[in-house]
């Protein structure tokens, strides 16, 4: 069970990583696909960067196993990742 | 309701990744962007596979690759060996593939599949009024547990 937690945990890392462009104003969309034996865990994320390229907001959409669908906002900063969830 | 964890990251290569070998493939276009495509690990390991297809027509990897550093552990690892091998741009699809019979092996794709120029005001960047912070882990299923029986907070 805490597989899952794990798969969805290194994805945001991963995409977060990617978010964190020092481009005005650009939104990338990502797909993300995780899968093990026991279950698939596809996602998709919305990355918007500020003009100034001070910080990212990162908007997740999973279904997940267990807890369903899922919206997460994951806003960051240079040292600081804040993740919100709802 | 929000958790504020730090994203600074101890800089030890665990896997071995600052040695590993790079293949390059043929050159692929992913979603509409010109990407190198790169094989990352061993020729002869066919349990664990990973690729990358990295693209220079993406704008901003430069910097994204530069404010990476430090972020998150092996995926700059993986950059900054890529880099040192001569090889740049944005991660436009990052394939890693577990192929072992272990249960928890995983599997993952990401991948690009638009960008473009959008206005983005500093009020995106900041959490909404109303919601507090927590010390919960967001990721933790007794967390969100919790958080049904107790009802959904901000």
């Amino acid at each position: 069970m805490a597989n899952y937690k794990n798969l969805f945990a290194i994805a945001i890392a991963l995409l977060s990583t990617l978010a964190c462009v020092a481009q005005s104003g650009v939104c990338y969309e990502m797909s993300t696909h995780s899968h093990t034996k026991q279950m698939d865990l596809p996602s998709n994320s919305t990355i918007y960067v500020s003009s100034a390229g001070s910080g990212a907001r990162v908007e997740t959409k999973a279904d997940l196993p267990f807890l369903g669908k899922v919206n997460m906002i994951t806003l960051i900063s240079k040292r600081i990742l804040h993740i919100q969830s709802w | 309701m929000y958790s504020v964890q730090s994203n600074a990251v101890a800089d030890e290569d665990t896997a071995g990744i600052s040695s590993m070998p790079i293949t390059k493939l043929n050159d692929e276009t992913v979603n509409g962007f010109p990407c190198l495509h790169l094989r990352l690990g061993a020729k002869q390991d066919t349990v664990n596979v990973m690729e990358i297809w990295l693209s220079k027509a993406v704008p901003g990897y430069k910097e994204a690759n530069e404010i990476a550093k430090g972020l998150f552990g092996a995926p700059d690892v993986i950059i900054q060996r890529l880099k040192k091998a001569g090889y740049e741009g944005f991660r436009v699809k990052f394939m890693a593939d577990n192929k072992s019979d272990s249960p928890n092996a995983v599997s993952m794709t990401i991948e690009l599949t638009k960008a473009y120029q959008t206005s983005v005001p500093e009020s995106m960047l900041k959490v909404p009024a109303g919601y507090t912070e927590t010390k919960g882990d967001p990721f933790s299923v007794d967390y969100h547990i919790e958080t049904k029986i107790n009802g959904r907070e901000k």
